[in-house]
């Protein structure tokens, strides 16, 4: 008897055969079908590429399809089996390698800990596709999606698909592949052209899938379900395809390339919508296209959704009036229905002063019950929902913060009604980014969103010294401290922290966030040398952050801090000590003759009359500037994009109006000389040697490899100025949380614009047409930025306004530096 | 019936048939038993202290007297003296360029005793991790090629067939992909010698049931069932009680023959040192639980704390159950 039919990640084996069916195979980490899978493979974003697989398998993906081919990218096979390892480390969902490169498949079998699924074979012109994927199957025992595209071409009647599978089959017998292996693909084509020649291919597709379980009951059965909708509006496909699903389920379908959060159940899907895709699937009425589209060109073609009514109802009592106001982000008259909620809680309406804004008549004794039934049933409610949507990629960042502001206003007036000195703080938090570390936007968000859910908030700011925190710890009393860092130099402080909480008996829980951190790291300093037992938790999102905080302050404390415990005297420290650096013998880069700059030994300064700020502008990223500083996320980060671009304009015009940018940059030319990883550089005062890793990756790349004996080398530093950082600080004191959130995405990305128009005019000044590569420290191939520091003695970057903190990170935190490298192959590389 | 392959009259039957109509009982812990000679570094190949597989060279009558005290505590298959022989550790002791004559001459004295034996034994190719983890993105140990991962191994394996195994044994393996590059490595050499041998491939499962990176038994499983072995199996790491799930989960699949060989218990630290405490008799009765209730089970032994006194009582269980059922 055969084994259960199953594939496997690294983490968890998954059977073939889901009960109920289908298995759902996620299709967005497919640069080819997804624009933002491509997106991020453009940027290199792996990152970016996990969190996508972690989204699909929350929102029920059971496998996913991995695609990264792009034409931009000539390394599809190394960023595939980059990706392919990462994903193996985190994501529990078994993989479906989808390249048309058989060489690119076979490296990912071999890399991935785990038995994948190909996506795809099959027998197209010569078959030779088929040659080369077929041995890999029996080798590994892997399953692969067998399209129903034969000598002929794609099967589109009933019996071209099954005499396809047939043949796939046959011919898979040579190699002994087994019926498990083959999980058929009877092909699907759109039904909205409206040609004749496919008016009756949704039911060809059914009975295709019918027959071939017929004869292979043992094998697997699969559609790429969208293809069926291609060319309808967002809300029709969503309509058409899961109504599609559901029929072809029930003519045996095991398995379905699909975006799970796009499909509604059946029984969810209105009887009239259901009817209108039926007739078109099954082909029963002539119109039934023409009506299709008809019923839903009503609703446009950006929203996938259900139109949703984002108006407030009148009628409603008030409480649920504030509360849809801070979900929806709509501000204005939120303090009058915070004003009636109390009131209707406390019975009291008739003493509302009614005018443009209302106010209660009554004194605080008989006002604060109904506040803090208002604030715990309506206010804070709403703020956890809106949490709950940010964590199931529902909604974008920004809007996150919009309903914080709301949530702000609603408090403000709320704490009219309160008594005074009564303790309507649910807890308090000490909260700082750690010493040595300048980034406080992650930091900032949490603080929004804790005093938004009704705690107090003591800001130390960045760059807060230990004993700051500890200061501050003692004088209010706190319920916990937070620990922010951006960087992986100065997550270390947090292991400090906790080292001296341990030391001095300290009862206080710590929260730790950063993007440089994640679980294991926290529980190793927690665990290190002894388990700190007031706790140490990692937070992954200021939500997450959120979350442990409620439970600390509740009755919920000790069973959260005992099952913490439990699992974190279980975890096993599973990342070995790095051993020193082994000598890499020098990469095979021969040095070019040098350019001949316009001068060197001095900086050069520009001020912002010398940048040509037009070209700046034309020069940001708006990808980047969209994706990672403006976090639009998921499908309604998609769906934000146009109005993003406006948002762009908008600000751009603001930004110059009131002059919140003071840009400033300084380059300069040196004479250099390498010898193996070090370059030392001539300057007024003597010489100074950078020391640059080698890589341990097959070219062993080091920046210094690119430079002859007698060389020219450029920096260059760029800032955007300290108003911008000071105007940041100050928006954020007046709750304009959105506003600071997005022109700090913007600066960071300005400064990279400017960074990107420095390189422009060195790489003009020494006549390059290949080559001027520009590296920034704190990137895979230079990674330490401490060497900052020699930059600061070459190029006096003080003189423009930029100074360094003692880790070598500039401020203010808009700016940017970096070493320009001639050499016309220059590349970026990891180490 | 007997088998007889000393005198080459009698072609001794094959490993795998062998398997299918008896338990097959494995030997027992090496190193404590190397212990046993209170070695000192002049014993070792050129002072090297620890480098257990490099006694063939200095004292092969220690090995070849360890192989015989566990046949003649009952043993029927013994493990070559090669845990550490695929060329990557082989270079830590500079003996890597000379990898496959090393494994042959491991392999040869293994097969020397046991053809002195008047029962069919089966020498049992050892083949433990390169000390990298491949799947992990540690700095250092995840960014070793897979390439020469799987050429460590394969020329390990190579040696070991030419000195004559039985069958190839993958075993205490940490990471699942290390593990599919030693099968790949076992197949790639019995093809460069046209030699088809057994493949046993083997993972070590900590207490709660998952590898060192986090795979469980349904993971590993299902990652290498189809790549062409003939047993899976669990050793080491933990004693035979903790392996209960994974084994019955396995042995619910009804796939392959099973293998499973436990540490004398969970080891306890004391001062500094492992220590096993499961006494021959409970582990027998454990192991002996394991042939009562799980037919997919078809080979027993000892791994980390178990010795000759371990592996007379394992081959009591054994033969009582053989004698119940009413054949040999």
């Amino acid at each position: 008897m055969p084994l259960i039919p199953r594939v496997s990640s690294a983490l968890k084996a998954v059977d073939l055969r889901q009960t109920p069916p289908p298995l759902i195979i996620g299709e967005r980490l497919n640069a080819q079908g997804s624009k933002r899978a491509r997106n991020l493979v453009l940027g290199g974003d792996l990152d970016g590429l996990v969190n996508l697989a972690r989204d699909q398998v929350e929102d029920g993906a059971h496998c996913l399809d991995v695609c990264v081919a792009t034409t931009e990218r000539s390394d599809e096979k190394e960023f595939m089996l980059k990706l392919v390892k990462m994903l193996s480390l985190e994501i529990e969902a078994p993989l479906v390698v989808d390249s048309t490169d058989p060489v690119v498949i076979e490296a990912a079998i071999l890399q991935i800990p785990g038995r994948p699924i190909i996506n795809s074979i099959n027998l197209e012109g010569d078959g030779s596709r088929f040659e080369k994927l077929a041995p890999l199957m029996s080798k590994y025992g892997v399953p692969a999606i067998a399209l129903c595209i034969g000598p002929n071409g794609m099967a589109k009647t009933v019996d071209q698909k099954i005499d396809t599978a047939k043949l796939l089959y046959e011919t898979g017998k040579k190699y002994n592949l087994q019926p498990e292996q083959f999980i058929f693909d009877v092909l699907t084509f759109t039904l909205a052209t409206g040609q004749e020649e496919y008016l009756d291919a949704g039911i060809c597709t059914l009975d295709g899938i019918k027959k071939v379980k017929e004869h292979f009951p043992e094998s697997f059965t699969t559609l790429g379900l969208s293809n069926i909708s291609f060319g309808l509006t967002p809300h029709a496909r969503r309509v058409l395809n899961s109504v599609f699903l559901y029929h072809a389920v029930k003519y045996g379908l095991d398995t379905a390339i699909v975006n799970s959060k796009e499909i509604t159940p059946y029984g969810d899907i209105n009887r009239r919508e259901r009817g209108l895709a039926e007739d078109l699937i099954f082909n029963t009425s002539s119109g039934a296209l023409a009506e299709l589209i008809a019923h839903f060109e009503k609703f446009g073609k950006t929203d996938a959704g259900p139109a949703k009514k984002t108006e407030v109802d009148p009628t409603w009592p008030a409480g649920k009036r504030a509360n849809f106001r801070i979900v929806n982000r709509l501000k204005d008259g939120i303090e009058n229905d915070v004003v009636m909620a109390i009131a209707e809680k406390i019975s009291k309406t008739d003493s509302v002063l009614v005018g443009q804004r209302y106010s209660l008549d009554e004194p605080r004794e008989s006002t604060h019950d109904g506040a803090i039934s208002t604030l715990n049933k309506d206010l804070l409610p709403a703020m956890k929902e809106v949490g709950d949507k940010f964590g199931a990629g529902e909604i974008i960042l920004p809007f996150v913060l919009k309903s914080a502001e709301c949530m702000k206003v609603a408090v403000a007036e709320l704490e009219k009604y309160l008594l005074k000195d009564e303790g309507s703080t649910k807890g308090k938090l000490v909260l700082g980014t750690v010493y040595g570390d300048v980034h406080d936007i992650g930091k900032n968000l949490v603080k929004t969103i804790f005093e938004n859910n009704g705690y107090t908030v003591y800001d130390l700011g960045k760059q807060v010294p230990m004993q700051k925190f500890l200061d501050k710890i003692d004088e209010v009393d706190a319920d916990a401290v937070g620990l922010s860092a951006l960087l992986v130099s100065t997550s270390k402080q947090m292991g400090f922290f906790v080292e001296h909480a341990k030391k001095t008996n300290m009862v206080l829980p710590i929260l730790c966030g950063g993007a440089a951190i994640n679980t294991n790291y926290i529980n190793r300093i927690a665990k290190k040398d002894g388990i700190y037992k007031p706790g140490v938790f990692y937070c992954n999102t200021m939500f997450d952050g959120l979350k442990t905080m409620d439970a600390l302050v509740s009755d919920q404390r000790q069973q959260l801090l005992q099952e913490w415990l439990e699992r974190l005297e279980k975890w096993k420290d599973t990342t070995p000590s790095a051993t020193p650096e082994s000598s890499l013998a020098r990469s095979s880069i021969i040095p070019v003759s040098p350019p001949t700059p316009p001068q060197t030994g001095t900086p050069l300064y520009l001020d912002s009359s010398q940048i040509d700020l037009d070209q700046v502008w034309e020069m940001i990223d708006k990808r980047s500037l969209f994706k990672l500083s403006w976090g639009l996320r998921g499908a309604a980060g998609q769906k934000q994009e146009k109005a993003h671009e406006d948002l762009f304009e908008q600000w751009k015009k603001r930004i110059n109006n009131e002059d919140l940018f003071e840009p400033a940059a300084v380059y300069g030319y040196f004479g250099c000389h390498a010898q193996q990883n070090k370059l030392t550089v001539d300057y007024s005062e003597g010489k100074l040697v950078f020391d640059f890793p080698r890589s341990a990756k097959p070219k062993h790349l080091c920046l210094a490899d690119y430079f002859g004996k007698d060389d020219i080398v450029a920096f260059q530093a760029v800032t955007v100025g300290n108003k911008v950082a000071k105007t940041i600080e100050e928006w954020n004191k007046d709750n304009r949380y959105t506003d600071a959130y997005y022109l700090h995405g913007l600066a960071v990305e300005f400064a990279e614009g400017m960074a990107a128009w420095v390189n422009k005019k060195i790489r003009d000044d020494l006549n390059l047409d290949k080559g001027g590569l520009r590296y920034s420290w704190g990137y895979p191939s230079c990674p330490d930025i401490a060497q900052h520091n020699l930059v600061w003695k070459l190029l006096a970057p003080e003189k423009s306004g930029m100074t360094l903190t003692e880790s070598g990170q500039i401020v203010p935190e808009q700016s940017t530096a970096a070493i320009i490298v001639h050499h016309p192959e220059a590349e970026y590389f990891v180490l | 019936m007997s088998w007889y392959s000393q005198d080459g009259l009698t072609e001794k039957e094959p490993f795998l048939s062998a398997l299918k109509h008896k338990i097959l009982l494995f030997d027992g812990a090496m190193g404590t038993e190397i212990q046993r000679h209170n070695p000192v570094p002049e014993d070792f190949p050129d002072g090297k202290d620890g480098f257990n597989d490099g006694l063939v060279v200095t004292h092969p009558e220690w090995i070849a007297g360890i192989h015989r005290s566990y046949l003649d505590a009952g043993a029927d298959c013994v493990e070559t003296n090669s845990f550490g022989s695929n060329k990557i550790k082989l270079d830590e002791y500079g003996f890597g360029d000379k990898t496959v004559r090393f494994n042959e001459k491991i392999a040869a004295l293994a097969a020397d005793v046991c053809s002195k034996q008047s029962r069919p034994c089966y020498v049992i190719g050892s083949m433990g991790p390169s000390g990298y983890l491949p799947s992990s993105d540690d700095p250092d140990l995840g960014q070793k090629s897979l390439d020469e991962i799987r050429l460590a191994f394969e020329l390990q394996a190579e040696g070991l067939i030419l000195g004559g195994v039985d069958a190839l044994l993958i075993e205490t393996s940490q990471d699942i992909l290390e593990v599919k590059l030693a099968i790949e490595a076992c197949h790639n050499a019995a093809d460069k010698i046209a030699k088809p041998v057994p493949i046993i491939a083997n993972v070590t499962l900590d207490q709660y049931g998952k590898m060192l990176l986090g795979t469980n038994i349904q993971a590993a499983y299902t990652t290498v069932s189809e790549m062409g072995i003939d047993v899976f199996g669990l050793n080491c790491s933990t004693g035979p009680v903790e392996m209960t799930p994974s084994i019955r989960w396995l042995d619910e699949q009804k796939g392959h023959d099973l293998l499973v060989v436990p540490n004398a218990g969970m080891p306890e630290n004391r001062g500094g040192h492992a220590v096993y405490t499961m006494t021959p008799s409970e582990m027998a009765d454990t192991l002996g639980g394991f042939l009562q209730n799980y037919d997919k089970v078809r080979i027993i032994g000892g791994c980390c704390g178990t010795i000759p006194d371990h592996i007379r009582e394992l081959r009591k269980v054994i033969d009582h159950k053989a004698d119940s059922q009413g054949f040999i």
